[in-house]
């Protein structure tokens, strides 16, 4: 019984150890910093979402999405004909432990190819 | 009975301010669209946790001298009483990870599978190149140490570092993120999306070769007074 107990007990203290050592260092982290712009160079056009930067900001904010074609920046909303169209995008927004997660997925296309993808994080 | 020797935990301090700098988001450049933090999270899960375990299981385990006619008059062989006698150090390194490995997950919004899988897999390996080092071979802490590290650090780094070799990593999504040039998506999404899998052939195929090495090393040879070495019993 004195075994089990002592068993239990280290294990118990190892699990609490670890969860203190998962999360400790990222109390310094950068989190509230995080660059969530997305840039993807395929060729001479850009994909990028801006005026993400800033974990403080975001939320409630509205999302600016733009999309860059030969250096000339167009709106997601107005994107279609020629060049890339902005073919699917999407935000959640969901709360993590100590924070809020923020993540957009959204790619694009120029006639079949090529893709152009991106996937966005804030933490 | 042996037990663990504590002082091979004053080795974790070798691995704490790469800690540190990975789970922080001070360091690394991850492909657009992945922040550091991801990046550092499964350098932690997927290198740090199992490489310092190896190192540290080896080192703690083979610390404690043992007269031979003791380990010669035991009811077991020590290759499978090793296991036996250090169950619980193995089981609180595990729990320790795991936890550890939440943690990461829950301040990165990596996906806990993503991280867990290549954590516990590259675990499998880090104790089974261990109980080897220690048991079959007889190395001294120190070398049993460096041995069990350098064995582990094949599968859970070559793969990552070799774009050749990615097909056969642990950690098929950091893999991806470190064989691919800036710039380039890591992958597609939308319609026809390919995603990326948690699992891959190395995360499973690893820890069975590791395996099939303890239980080799235990067949061969049958009969643990032939295994050479094993001066250090002595001191």
């Amino acid at each position: 019984m004195i075994r089990t107990r002592k068993a239990a007990a280290t294990l118990l203290v190892a699990g609490t150890l670890g969860a203190l050592v998962g999360l400790a260092p990222q109390a310094f982290a950068k989190a509230t910093f995080v660059d969530a712009n997305c840039f993807r160079a395929v060729g001479t056009s850009y994909l990028i979402w801006d005026g993400m930067s800033g974990y403080d900001n975001w939320y409630d904010n509205h999302l600016a999405i733009g999309l860059y074609y030969q250096g000339t920046r167009k709106d997601y909303e107005s994107v279609s004909g020629d060049g890339w169209n902005l073919r699917a995008y999407g935000d959640s927004r969901t709360g993590v432990t100590g924070g809020k997660k923020w993540y957009v997925d959204a790619s694009a296309w120029n006639g079949s190819n090529p893709w152009i993808g991106a996937r966005c994080y804030v933490t | 009975m042996r037990t663990f020797d504590r002082r091979a935990l004053a080795l974790l301090l070798a691995g704490a301010p790469l800690l540190l700098a990975w789970s922080s988001g001070y360091y690394g450049q991850p492909p657009p669209g992945v922040t550091r933090l991801a990046l550092g999270a499964h350098w932690v899960c997927g290198w740090l946790i199992p490489l310092s375990a190896a190192a540290v299981l080896a080192y703690g385990t083979a610390a404690r001298p043992v007269d031979p006619r003791v380990t010669a008059a035991a009811p077991r062989d020590p290759r499978e009483r090793w296991w036996l006698e250090h169950g619980l150090t193995l089981a609180s390194a595990t729990v320790f990870s795991l936890a550890l490995t939440l943690g990461q997950a829950s301040r990165s919004a990596e996906p806990p599978l993503a991280l867990l899988i290549p954590a516990v897999s590259g675990l499998v390996v880090a104790f089974c190149a261990a109980q080897i080092a220690v048991t079959r071979l007889r190395l001294s802490p120190g070398p049993a140490a460096f041995a069990a590290l350098a064995v582990t650090a094949l599968p859970v780094l070559a793969p990552c570092l070799t774009p050749a070799l990615r097909w056969a990593a642990v950690d098929p999504t950091l893999a991806a993120w470190m064989a691919l040039a800036p710039g380039t998506p890591p992958y597609p999404i939308g319609p026809g999306a390919v995603e990326l899998g948690m699992v891959g052939p190395g995360a499973v195929g690893w820890p069975v070769l590791a395996v099939a090495a303890v239980v080799a090393a235990r067949l061969l040879p049958p009969d643990v007074s032939a295994i050479p070495g094993g001066a250090h019993d002595l001191d």
